[in-house]
């Protein structure tokens, strides 16, 4: 099978001099065809600069990434991302079908009728019938970063670049959109890259956990997890694959955490 | 239905019997009280009215030019911001040069008549307008910038979209001022240049002893002033609901 | 330091501008003065005395005005906090007083108040007073309960409470409302000396202007706008001392 998106030799540092920070240096990737892979790494270890570079928003000092094997120069068409930080990812004086409409501004050949029926079907599979016409900041926070998946979705995407989604959502909806997320994953035959730094939820999610090191971070260890397609919150989670699995992801972690020291 | 507030109505009411009992002291047409300005409102108001025409419409004319040339200027300026960086003294600069002082070039320019107040008008309004666009412009919050790159937004696209529905609110603030601005400009020009409008009105009620007349005029400016702020708030109300909700 | 010598870059970028119009010629020299003939009348009206003279009188009528206006509006605020039936009243007063322009006030005040200090400080104060008071009202409105919760627990009166903590905790906001106020400060001055006055910079320009001197009347525009300048520094000079720990918080909050 075709990695879908790899990453070769991606370094990158920000500042000059003395005051230079090494971000990343060395980081690989090999993501496969309909894979769902969690990054995760300790807090800090520059996950969100990682998948910047990733989604083309950021270029790397040394290194390629590329998409269905073309080299990725700014963010290709077929490739979403999901920002963590919703209530600012959407725009406030559009409603929600009119933020999914505005993710499918580079798709072509569907006029504005079906661009409308297919942005309804959307936010129906994320299961947002009805909140058509409201606006973002009219629906609570796991409901917009529902619009902002479907605002992914909407653009064709064959890989979505999540970032943190959920961290900021409360922990029982938090649950409910894990679930959603691999469904949509799967409805939708979306390859997923997750960046967490929930070890729980990136083992959960995925089949594979690549866990980062700290700065400068790359892959320390690539994880398969044997979990089945099916998942569910209470039975999967006390399952001992996926209590192995953590606690190998875990005290991995744990082992590369520093002493905080005041600056 | 707000109840009426007889306390706090008791306050102007107070000051206009104070400012009556004031002028019935000094007994003097020069400082007339309120009963005499409502009596000039009555007699004057066609001429008023008409006067304040031709004051209003210099001062829409000149405004409009400014929203239409400043506010896509602004936008721009933030979104290539290096080029904005440039300018940005020069602009500071301008800023800080009080808009009646502009208004002596109309004297200078005298040839060309309305077309120096409406230029004087346009350029009072556009600093305001200006800063404001820029200054909302370039601090459109980072993560939509990554959002309009990442859906493959062009510079233009991302403009249109992204940079200048986000900037309204702060344009909105930026229009209050340039619309005060304007109005202030329309009427000093027409004080040093009589020809026509509620200046030049101003200017002979003075001139003519009435100082009565010349109130009511004020009076006329006053209220214009709050129908303006009215009208924009209600406007406001409208197209920035999303902000105002939002922020709440 | 640094904000002068983005002042320098500034001239001297307008200059360059100014000067590449005139040379390219769009716009008659009768309008448009070479930088050389600006430079030349500013030196001579600097060397006459007279732009020295224009320079106090304006720049001192406008901080003096500034100030007597912000500390009515400030008391006026207070008063406002501590009656409410006097705030609402006066929002009426208000709302009616604030469109009016400083020109149309002008020829109305001249026979009741003179052409001298009286006139200034009437039309000065008059236009100038309204933002310190309006963000004094809103600051002193909007007080955290918490923090007078605090203050009421610690057994402070009502005069403690405004002096302790929703005075100091209002001065930001009013301060933004004064330097908004410094600039309506100057336009009412430069205005009223422009209608009324006998001297100060806003008469030179109108005379120079009468008299047809278009490079003079340029280079008292460039003073005017240095004043602006000044009165902002002066502003936030006076906004550092009083609510310095404010600015020092939110440079690091952000």
């Amino acid at each position: 099978m075709d990695a879908v998106l790899s990453a070769k030799g991606i370094a990158k540092s920000y500042g000059r001099g003395d005051s230079a920070q090494n971000i990343i240096n060395g980081f690989d990737l090999e993501v496969d065809q309909g894979a769902f892979v969690s990054l995760v790494g300790p807090s800090g270890c520059g996950k969100t600069t990682l998948l910047m570079i990733l989604s083309g928003l950021l270029s790397p000092d040394s290194g390629q990434i590329f998409f269905k094997g073309k080299a990725v120069k700014q963010t290709p068409h077929g490739l979403a991302v999901v920002f963590q930080d919703y209530s600012r990812s959407l725009l406030p004086w559009k409603t929600n079908i009119e933020n999914v409409l505005f993710g499918m501004r580079r798709v072509v050949g569907l006029d504005e009728r079906q661009k409308r029926d297919e942005a309804e079907r959307i936010l129906q599979a994320v299961g947002l019938s009805g909140f058509e016409k409201h606006h973002p900041w009219q629906i609570s926070g796991g409901m917009q970063q529902r619009v902002a998946i479907a605002r992914g979705l909407a653009s064709q995407s064959e890989l979505l670049l999540l970032d943190e989604p959920l961290a900021a959502v409360d922990a029982q909806t938090r649950a409910d959109m894990q679930d959603l997320l691999r469904d949509l994953a799967r409805k939708f035959k979306q390859t997923c890259v997750l960046v967490t730094h929930d070890v729980d939820e990136a083992v959960y999610m995925a089949d594979r956990v690549l866990v980062l090191g700290p700065r400068p971070t790359k892959v320390v260890r690539d994880i398969t997890v044997d979990l089945p397609k099916d998942r569910d919150q209470i039975s999967t989670r006390e399952s001992p694959s996926f209590l192995a699995a953590r606690h190998e992801v875990l005290s991995l972690i744990r082992s590369m955490r520093k002493q905080p020291s005041p600056q | 239905m707000k109840r009426t507030d007889v306390l706090g109505l008791s306050v102007p009411l107070v000051a206009l019997i104070l400012w009556q009992a004031m002028a019935l002291l000094k007994h003097s047409p020069l400082f007339p009280g309120p009963f005499e300005v409502a009596l000039a409102i009555g007699s004057h108001f066609r001429e008023i009215a008409g006067q304040l025409g031709y004051t209003l419409m210099r001062a829409a004319i000149g405004f409009a030019i400014a929203v239409a040339s400043m506010v896509p200027l602004g936008i721009f300026l933030g979104r290539f911001h290096k080029i904005g960086r440039l300018l940005e003294p020069v602009i500071d600069m301008l800023a800080t040069l009080p808009p009646p002082a502009v208004v002596p070039l109309v004297m200078l320019f005298t040839g060309t008549g309305d077309a120096a107040k409406i230029v004087v008008i346009a350029y009072a309004a556009a600093v305001p307008l200006l800063m404001n666009t820029y200054e909302a412009s370039y601090s459109v919050h980072p993560m939509m910038n990554r959002v309009a790159r990442s859906l493959q937004l062009g510079k233009f696209e991302t403009m249109l979209h992204v940079d200048l529905p986000a900037s309204l609110p702060m344009i909105a603030t930026g229009a209050r001022l340039a619309l005060a601005s304007s109005l202030l400009v329309s009427i000093t020009s027409e004080m040093l240049l009589s020809t026509n409008g509620i200046g030049v009105f101003l200017q002979r009620s003075q001139e003519y002893f009435s100082i009565d007349a010349g109130l009511a005029g004020i009076a006329f400016i006053s209220l214009t002033g709050l129908i303006i702020n009215a009208l924009m708030f209600k406007l406001e109300k409208r197209w920035l609901y999303w902000h105002y909700r939002e922020a709440a | 330091m640094k904000s002068l010598l983005r002042t320098f870059v500034s001239v001297a970028i307008l200059l360059g501008v100014w000067q590449l119009v005139y040379i390219v010629g769009i716009v008659p020299e009768k309008y448009f003065p070479s930088v050389l003939s600006l430079l030349a009348a500013f030196w001579q009206m600097l060397m006459s005395g007279e732009l020295a003279k224009g320079e106090l009188m304006t720049f001192s009528r406008a901080a003096l005005g500034l100030s007597a206006a912000s500390l009515l509006g400030v008391t006026l605020a207070i008063l406002a906090d501590l009656y409410p039936v006097f705030g609402r009243g006066f929002r009426y007063i208000s709302d009616v007083l604030q469109p009016i322009p400083p020109a149309a006030v002008v020829p109305m005040a001249v026979f009741s108040l003179g052409l001298g200090i009286k006139l200034y400080a009437f039309v000065i104060i008059l236009v100038t007073v309204w933002p310190a008071y309006m963000n004094g009202v809103a600051a002193l409105s909007s007080v955290s309960p918490v923090q007078l919760a605090a203050g009421r627990s610690l057994g402070c009166s009502r005069l403690e409470l405004l002096r302790h903590i929703k005075l100091p905790a209002a001065m930001p906001e009013i301060f933004t409302g004064i330097r908004y106020a410094a600039t309506i400060a100057l336009i009412a001055v430069i205005v009223s000396e422009m209608l009324a006055g006998r001297d100060g910079l806003g008469f030179m320009i109108f005379k120079k202007a009468f008299a047809n001197r278009t490079p003079e009347v340029f280079a008292l525009m460039f003073v005017v706008a240095i004043n602006g300048v000044a009165l902002n520094a002066l502003v936030n000079g006076l906004r550092w001392l009083v609510t310095g720990w404010h600015i020092r918080m939110m440079e690091r909050t952000e």
